[in-house]
Formats: C-alpha cells, sequence, structure tokens
C-alpha cells in the first residue's frame, strides 16, 4: 500500500497525463472537470487497493475510463466523443505510450519556447484566451482554413520538436 | 499511419469534425498506431492547454485531498440525525443566477425563524478557497452555519448532498439545513455564489436558495446560484441571534436560469423560469432594467468596470460621464463573438443591458449580434439611432427593457430583458418566458431575442442556452444573460411539457440519441437530444397543405408531413426537432432542402404560393429540377424583377 505521501507524488507525476486522457474523450471541459475530480477522489480512497506491481498512471486512467463510462451509461448525454470499445483502444494507447510522457511534457515546454512568436501568439489566442478558430479568424485577419492549417502546421512543428528532443535525449543517454 | 488519420485528429482537436467523420475515425482508431498517435495529439493539445492557460486545471488536487481527509477526521456531531444515503448525479442541470443590488428604499424585514427544525447531516466541506465560520477559517462546517467568503477570491463548497455551491469573494450565506420539507435551504445574505444541486432519490428533493427578496427553488434538476452585492445595515445570523429584526437597504433580485427549471416566489406570486430565462425581481415582484447606449471613455478590464462618455452638446457637457460594473456573469459580445471587457476599443458606441440597480452590467454589446461590421439590422422606420452630439433630453437615451403591459410609440425600439406581457407591432410575433409557455405564430421567420429586440437569422435564436450535451468552451459566449432560448409555441400550457424546436444538420445517430448541429455567424454548435419510442419521425413530402392565409387572402403553404423511411434516417441531412427542456425529442422532421437563396430576397421562396408568370419572365427551370433554381438564373430574376 502506498503512504499518503507517496501516492501525492504519484498523483501528480500522472496528473497531466490523465487530465489529457479524460480531455481525449469527454468533449466538455466542465465534464472533464468533474470526471478528473471524481477519479482524483476515488484514487484517494480506494489507495488501499493499489497493486502497487502495476503503474500508478495505468490504475489511474483505468478508474478514468470506468468513471466515464459510467457516467455515460447513466446518462445518455454525457459528451464522449467515443463508443466504449473506441475509449478503450486509446486507454491502451495512453498505458502503452506512457513511458515518455513526462519527457514529452518537458521537451513540449522547451519547443514552446523556440517557436517563432506569431505562432506562440497564435497558441495564446487559442489556448490561453481559449478563442474559436473564427475568432482568431477575425482578430487576425487570416481565413478560417488559414488559421486551421497554421494551428495544425504548429502542432506537427511541436511534435517533430518533441521528438527529435526526445531522440536526442535517448542518445545522449 | 496515414494522412487521413492525421487530419481527422486534427479536426478532432479543432472540434470540427462532421457528421460521417465522428464515425471514420473512431473505425481508425481500432488500428493501435493510429490510437498511439491519438494519444500523442490529445496529449500535445493538453499539454499545450496547461502550460498556456492558467485556469486549466481548475481543481487544486492537493487541496481537495486535504479537504476529504478533513471531512474524515471532523466529528459529525451530536446533531447529526442520519447518514445521507447514496445518491445519484442527476442527468439535468440547471442554472440559476440570484443577484441582490442597491435600491434606494428601506425595508424592515424579519429575521429567520429559530423554531425551524436544523437537521445536521454531513458536514459540508469546501473545496476551493477561504471561508470563515465563526470567525475562524474552515475546511467543513455543519448545517446552520453561516459562513462567509474572503474578499480574495471565490470559492467552492461541496454540500453534504454531493451539491456544489461557488461563491464569490465576499459572500455571506446560511446554511439551514433540511428544514421545511426541503433538503437544503441556503440563505444568501450577501456576495454570490454558483450552485450546481445533485438530485437525490431518497431525500426531499428540493433544494431552496432563499434571499430577502424571494426564494428560488429548484424543482428537480441541477442548478446554478450566484448572489451579488446587498447592503444590510445589521447582520443576519438566525443561529445565534435567532429571530432579529433586520433592516436592509435594497432589495433586487436577479435570476437567470441557463438550463433547466427553477421556480422563484417573489411576493406571493410563484414565477417559473427555465433554461435561458432571466428575470429581475423586487420586493413587489417583478423589475424592469434598461439600456443604455454611448461611447466607451474608459475600460478597467480587471475592475470589471466601463465607463461611458457623457454627452456633449455645443462644446459643453450636458451629461456626465457614467461607470457601470460588469455583473460577474456579464457577457460582451463583439460583432456576436464572446469577447471580454479588454476587447472592447475606446470610443466605440455600444449597448449595455444594465439590471435596475441602475450601476451593474449585465451585457455589453458592441456592433451587431453575428454579424461583422457593425449596425443592427433593422427595418425603415423602426426607430432612430441617436448619434453622438444629437440632441436629446435626459433620460432619452435609456431604454426600458422589461416590464408588464409596457406601451411604446410607434416607431420606438421595443426591447425588454424580461417579464411579460409586452406589445409587439404587427407580424412581429408573440413570446413569453416565465413558465407560461412560448406564443409564436406559424410561418415568421424573424425572431426577436429578449433582452436585445435584435432579429436573428434562423437558426441562430434556437441555441439553448447552458444546454445539457452541448459541447461548449467556457467563455464561449453562448450562455447570455437575460436570452431565453428562442422556442415555438408548442405545449408550455399548464399540466404539460414545455416544448422548443431547434433547426439543424443531423450530425450523429447514437443508442438512444441524436445530435444535430446547428451554424450560424457565431460558427457552429451542437445539441444531443434524447430519443424514445414516443419520438415521433416524420419527413416533409412534395406536396403541400394550406395552413392559413397571409395578407390579402395568400394561401399560406407548408409541405406536407408524412412517416419517415428507415432511408430518410441518415446524418448530414437538415432537421427540426421538437424538444422538451429536459432534451428529449418529442418529434423529428426531416426537412426538404430548400432551393437556394437569390440575392436581395427577403423572404423564403420555399413556402410561397407559385405565382403566374408571363412568358419570358423570372426563372427558367429545366424539367424535372423541381423546387431547385440553377445558379445565377434567380439573380437574372431579381435584376428582372
Amino acid at each position: 500500500m502506498l503512504a499518503r505521501d507517496e501516492f501525492l507524488l504519484q498523483f501528480l507525476r500522472c496528473e497531466a497525463d490523465l487530465r489529457a486522457f479524460i480531455g481525449s474523450v469527454v468533449l466538455d471541459r466542465h465534464a472533464r472537470e468533474d470526471v478528473f475530480q471524481e477519479c482524483a477522489l476515488t484514487l484517494w480512497r480506494e489507495l488501499e487497493r493499489y497493486d502497487s506491481a502495476r503503474p500508478f498512471g495505468a490504475w489511474a486512467r483505468g478508474i478514468a475510463a470506468n468513471k466515464i463510462l459510467q457516467r455515460r451509461h447513466n446518462d445518455q448525454r454525457f459528451p464522449v466523443a467515443f463508443s466504449p470499445d473506441t475509449i478503450r483502444a486509446v486507454l491502451n494507447a495512453y498505458d502503452r505510450t506512457e513511458e515518455s510522457a513526462s519527457e514529452r511534457s518537458d521537451a513540449l515546454a522547451e519547443c514552446l519556447k523556440r517557436l517563432p512568436d506569431r505562432s506562440r501568439e497564435l497558441l495564446a489566442m487559442r489556448y490561453e484566451r481559449d478563442l474559436k478558430p473564427p475568432q482568431i479568424a477575425s482578430r487576425t485577419g487570416r481565413t478560417l482554413d488559414a488559421v486551421y492549417q497554421a494551428l495544425s502546421r504548429i502542432r506537427s512543428k511541436l511534435e517533430e520538436c518533441i521528438r527529435s528532443r526526445l531522440a536526442a535525449g535517448a542518445g545522449g543517454a | 499511419m496515414d494522412g487521413r488519420t492525421r487530419e481527422l485528429i486534427e479536426r478532432y482537436l479543432d472540434l470540427r469534425l462532421k457528421g460521417h467523420e465522428w464515425a471514420e475515425l473512431e473505425q481508425r482508431l481500432v488500428d493501435p498506431d493510429a490510437a498511439e498517435a491519438f494519444a500523442q495529439a490529445t496529449r500535445l493539445d493538453a499539454g499545450l492547454e496547461a502550460l498556456l492557460c492558467e485556469s486549466a486545471a481548475a481543481t487544486d488536487v492537493t487541496r481537495l485531498f486535504r479537504h476529504v481527509e478533513d471531512v474524515r477526521e471532523t466529528p459529525t456531531g451530536p446533531r447529526r440525525r442520519r447518514a445521507v444515503p447514496s445518491w445519484k448525479v442527476a442527468a439535468a442541470y440547471a442554472a440559476a443566477v440570484v443577484l441582490l443590488a442597491v435600491g434606494v428604499w428601506l425595508f424592515v424585514r424579519r429575521g429567520t425563524d429559530p423554531e425551524k427544525e436544523v437537521i445536521a447531516r454531513k458536514p459540508h466541506t469546501v473545496l476551493s478557497g477561504e471561508v470563515y465560520a465563526d470567525g475562524a477559517t474552515r475546511q467543513s462546517f455543519a448545517d446552520g452555519a453561516t459562513i462567509e467568503v474572503s474578499d480574495a477570491g471565490p470559492a467552492t463548497i461541496r454540500l453534504s448532498d454531493g451539491s456544489e455551491a461557488g461563491f464569490a469573494a465576499a459572500s455571506r450565506a446560511v446554511f439551514h439545513g433540511s428544514t421545511d420539507g426541503k433538503r437544503q435551504v441556503v440563505e444568501l445574505v450577501e456576495g454570490g455564489g454558483t450552485f450546481r444541486v445533485t438530485k437525490q432519490k431518497d431525500l426531499e428533493d428540493l433544494f431552496e436558495v432563499k434571499t430577502i427578496i424571494g426564494c428560488v427553488t429548484v424543482l428537480g434538476t441541477e442548478f446554478t446560484v450566484q448572489i451579488l452585492d446587498s447592503e444590510y445595515s445589521e447582520t443576519l445570523n438566525s443561529t445565534e441571534k435567532g429571530e432579529e429584526d433586520m433592516k436592509a437597504k435594497t432589495a433586487l433580485m436577479a435570476v437567470v436560469v441557463l438550463s433547466g427549471m427553477v421556480q422563484v416566489d417573489v411576493a406571493g406570486k410563484k414565477y417559473t423560469l427555465t433554461g435561458g430565462d432571466g428575470q429581475v425581481f423586487g420586493e413587489e415582484g417583478e423589475r424592469k432594467g434598461t439600456v443604455v447606449t454611448g461611447h466607451v471613455k474608459a475600460v478597467d478590464a480587471k475592475r470589471g468596470t466601463i465607463t461611458l462618455a457623457g454627452r456633449r452638446r455645443e462644446g459643453k457637457a450636458v451629461e456626465p460621464d457614467r461607470t457601470y460594473q460588469m455583473a460577474w456573469f456579464g457577457t460582451v459580445l463583439i460583432n456576436g463573438w464572446a469577447g471580454n471587457l479588454a476587447h472592447v476599443r475606446l470610443g466605440t458606441p455600444v449597448r449595455l443591458a444594465v439590471l435596475p440597480d441602475g450601476r451593474t452590467v449585465a451585457n455589453v454589446i458592441v456592433g451587431a449580434q453575428g454579424k461583422e461590421g457593425g449596425g443592427e439590422r433593422r427595418r425603415e422606420g423602426e426607430g432612430e439611432r441617436r448619434r453622438e452630439g444629437d440632441q436629446r433630453r435626459e433620460g432619452e437615451g435609456e431604454r426600458r427593457i422589461g416590464g408588464e403591459g409596457e406601451r411604446r410609440r410607434e416607431g420606438e425600439e421595443e426591447r425588454r430583458i424580461g417579464g411579460e406581457g409586452e406589445r409587439r407591432r404587427e407580424g412581429e410575433g408573440e413570446r413569453r418566458i416565465g413558465g407560461e409557455g412560448e406564443r409564436r405564430r406559424e410561418g415568421e421567420g424573424e425572431r426577436r431575442i429578449g433582452g436585445e429586440g435584435e432579429r436573428r437569422r434562423e437558426g441562430e435564436g434556437e441555441r439553448r442556452i447552458g444546454g445539457e450535451g452541448e459541447r461548449r468552451r467556457e467563455g464561449e459566449g453562448e450562455r447570455k444573460f437575460f436570452r431565453p432560448p428562442v422556442s415555438r409555441g408548442e405545449g408550455g400550457e399548464e399540466g404539460k411539457p414545455r416544448l422548443h424546436t431547434v433547426t439543424g444538420e443531423l450530425s450523429q445517430i447514437g443508442r438512444g440519441q441524436f445530435t444535430i448541429v446547428r451554424r450560424g455567424d457565431r460558427g457552429a454548435s451542437s445539441t444531443t437530444f434524447a430519443v424514445d419510442r414516443q419520438t415521433q419521425v416524420l419527413v416533409q413530402t412534395n406536396q403541400y397543405e394550406v395552413v392559413g392565409r397571409g395578407e390579402g387572402g395568400r394561401e399560406i403553404k407548408r409541405p406536407k408531413l408524412a412517416a419517415a423511411k428507415q432511408t430518410d434516417v441518415k446524418t448530414g441531412r437538415r432537421v427540426e426537432v421538437t424538444a422538451t427542456a429536459d432534451g428529449r425529442a418529442t418529434r423529428i422532421v426531416f426537412l426538404r432542402l430548400p432551393p437556394p437563396r437569390t440575392e436581395g430576397e427577403g423572404e423564403r421562396e420555399f413556402f410561397r404560393t407559385p405565382t403566374p408568370r408571363r412568358e419570358g419572365e423570372g426563372e427558367r427551370r429545366r424539367e424535372g429540377e423541381g423546387e431547385r433554381r440553377r445558379e445565377g438564373e434567380g439573380k437574372r430574376r431579381t435584376g428582372d424583377g
């Protein structure tokens, strides 16, 4: 059984990934937050049942997936993007790619700094100010398609940058 | 992973997947490589959100866990009589906003009845923010406590029954617990808060929020409540002082229901408000707000204030500058898009929906809604817009936007925040809010929006406010204060469920539910409806039926409806859905494709009676084309005509 302090440490380590998983299948921001809170409380309460042989992140995501499916079962209008099978497929994919998650997160922060100002501004509009692409288009004087393309290009660039950093890190090690 | 999968993932992240693409993405995610790419893409998206958006991680988990521990360790006390039975989170969410604002008169009111029964249950837990009770910071407290939220910021409290209350900074409330046959009574004394109330199976269902003006009772749905300013000359603390006279300067209460349904009891009258309804109440009942127009002189986004320049005539100030405070739930709309005060440019003409206290703003509207470039759409002669520098008498700039049976002169703009029984010009349609159902004449394409008197394009007014199952990001501006959902008058009679009708494109069909997407100038929004065996599925046929007579005895025709075949049910088709307030579809009509509209056409020709044409005049149709027109032909017709 994990001590409470250790649990907290483990939880904080996987928090971002847990949020990312919930966010990948739950469409509404408030619903995501509800699921996350519910999941966090369940993890805290069910700590005794945690099998330390299993990765903590996978356990947390498994509980989150169950919470999502449970909510969907109880409420047909709960805003879930996919069917239970697809949610399980996504869950497995998250488990398979978990190892690199924390390194990816660090790499992302670094890659973000290297982006040109214009791209950073676009990301700030999208994520910081939470503007929708049509709003960004009207503010930047671009067409909607141009905004979508620009966002897509930035994401690809970041993905490439993360990969190269991870590869460099692995090579260095 | 192929390019198409990447494209679908990108589209998913941007929330722009179309109906069939959802299924396609699902299919592709079965492939482990695609699923891994999806996982990495969504990780990146979440990572960006976490890095760039401070509010992304809204829950402070460390605090959350600490509070859980506090709750575990807090003794329940001798007053505890029973354990809270297991509860189930209800599907429906409702939201109500209660505002107390400073008024102009004094009145005396009795304090809380000391003999009432207070049943203490599990303590309520403070999830975030600083909350004081009995002079000390508390992480949990029991029923009967008077709590005060720190001036520094808001606080969220999880109630013993699983409901949540988010209080604004400097709020004060008394948690009375289970009294008067209600499972929880919260008395809002000062400040504001948001309540999300869960349904319970075993306990009494009613949840009441009490203010000095009246009570807001949740009729079995989740809801949100917030209180703002109030100025009490003496403190009300029912648990400490018992019966105590209380003097208060003010008394206004604004209730806004974002979704679901609440009942408001004021001055012995009962008002039922449903999703999107907004109403201000005084001690005597409904009150009115105003719309103020002017040019922005200063904006303080941090403090939430906006100052309108005073009027000048011949270089002399005839009206001073006026500063207004944004309500916590206030929205800023810039050319129809949601924004915030920081986006409002100095010198721009704006309209403010001001609450009856005269200083709190519920809506700041810059330009026209849903149309770039500003300027309202209005008919000729509907009322003159005043420009800066125009002569005007004092008080002329403020238009009343609420109230019962208000008379207006011909040519005046009609606006209202809430209330019933307003007069309308002929042909503008009638709509009633406040639980009495909504009426609307058939065949009318234009609808008025409560609060702003503007006309929306088809589809725009049909967005449900705070509706369940909708995908919406915070701050998107679709929840608009005092903007009831525009509905057509079906049902709403006493004892019958209130129905509303929305039109959109069928994007997804699932087990027991379907989703429609509506697109307007402000982007797309989707709504999910539940279906059951009672849901009627119809399709518009090529035949017409006369549904009435218009001006000059002209027949008004509509396509006949027939029972839908299985082949009619497919995504991508436009449907008209009639649904109850809780999102259950009672009728789905698959619409025929309307003919393309030509430039300058005001009306939809779709429902017009065909008029005989002279040779060589008007549009030419190919055989078999039916209602459809070739591109450019309509324009030629317009030019001819």
